[in-house]
């Protein structure tokens, strides 16, 4: 359903630029769980992750 | 909730991604990040170079999310103040709500990173300094005594504490006295600010303590609190988390701070309360003290940290005779 509101170019703009701010904030957050997972784990299984 | 019938609350304002970084006070955080890495290395052992680099990501995630929920509380004052009055809520370009959700969703994501990547101990430690910041000094004190930046200044100095903690897994007396450094700095700091931005404290209502005790009583507290945070930047010498760098960093900054310090007790900064100009170093005439003491401390932080980092980071410690209780703590 419409809500009946008609964004200016400018808004539109806004809105793209937060999308992909948003986009960019849970892709990183993402890559940070997983690093941070396997880390973790290869301390567990005494890897060294640095070397 | 929003009214339907209400059209203003449906208007879409052209809010950008800046607005929300500008919600996370990039100075303050600047500040937060350096401050948490120094403690985090200059702690004794060692920390996963790519865990503690997350860590204090998500540290400084943790110090936005306070400066979000900060922007959300005081966004009336905020109004008020010429210094603030351009932030993004007050300048309407971002609904508080906003602000709060984002807050509280960076709140959590901060704390749980932390406590993925380095201990418990660490998030709940940056749990606490946000709470702290949010509820203790924004909520409580700011609008209430004119010690709020005194009891407030903990949540600042926390940082350097939960780095060690993110290192040790909890804490002793050198991250206390790297807390104590930074509690000790905020006042002399916040009053010098506040002497030459009276007028837009006492605008918006805060009680700031040139608003409710005066300029001069101030100047002279200024100047304690000098006296004691030079003291207390002597300390690490004694424990041995300071080395030479530290020792001859400390001394020169120290005398330069305090010399500021009394220029501040003898000048009449902050007697005149006309306007405050808007730009944060801008001055009327007789508060060039205060503007010098406010711009120095922000440097003389920050040298007495890169000097422990320097140190502790590119191995440049060199331990003193004075550094008596080394081994002891």
């Amino acid at each position: 359903m419409s809500e009946g509101i008609t964004l200016t170019p400018e808004q539109e703009k806004a809105r793209k630029l937060r999308s992909l701010a948003i986009a960019f904030g849970l892709f990183g957050f993402v890559a940070v769980v997983f690093t941070v997972t396997v880390y973790r784990k290869m301390q567990e299984l005494g890897i060294d992750a640095v070397s | 909730m929003a009214d339907i019938g209400n059209t203003e609350a449906y208007e879409i304002r052209p809010a950008l991604p800046a607005d929300f970084i500008a919600l996370l006070k990039p100075r303050v955080m600047s500040l937060v990040v350096f401050t948490a890495l120094v403690g985090m290395l200059a702690a004794p052992g060692s920390v996963d170079p790519v865990l503690g680099v997350i860590s204090i990501f998500a540290i400084a995630l943790g110090a936005g999310a306070a400066g979000a929920l900060n922007m959300w509380y005081d966004a009336d004052i905020d109004a008020k103040m010429s210094r603030t009055a351009k932030r993004p809520i007050p300048a309407k370009r971002l609904h508080a709500k906003d602000a709060l959700a984002f807050g509280m969703f960076l709140s959590l994501i901060s704390v749980m990173m932390l406590a993925a990547s380095a201990n418990y101990f660490a998030a709940g430690f940056l749990a606490f300094t946000i709470f702290f910041y949010v509820v203790i000094y924004s909520m409580w004190l700011k609008r209430r005594t004119p010690q709020n930046i005194v009891i407030g200044g903990a949540a600042g100095a926390f940082p350097p504490m939960i780095g060690w903690a993110v290192a040790t897994g909890g804490m002793d007396i050198n991250s206390f006295i790297l807390f104590a450094i930074i509690m000790l700095w905020t006042p002399p700091h916040f009053w010098a600010l506040a002497l030459y931005k009276r007028s837009d404290y006492a605008a918006a209502g805060i009680p700031m303590m040139p608003v409710v005790k005066g300029a001069k009583s101030t100047r002279l507290q200024i100047f304690i609190y000098a006296i004691l945070l030079t003291a207390t930047v002597s300390l690490p010498v004694f424990t041995g988390l300071g080395g030479v760098v530290y020792a001859i960093t400390a001394i020169i900054s120290g005398a330069m701070f305090l010399l500021l310090s009394y220029r501040v007790l003898s000048s009449r900064a902050g007697d005149d309360p006309g306007t405050a100009k808007a730009d944060l170093y801008a001055v009327k005439k007789g508060d060039k003290a205060a503007r010098n003491l406010f711009a120095f401390s922000i440097i003389y932080l920050f040298v007495i940290f890169a000097a422990l980092l320097v140190e502790h980071g590119f191995g440049a410690h060199v331990s003193l005779p004075f550094a008596v209780f080394q081994g002891a703590l």
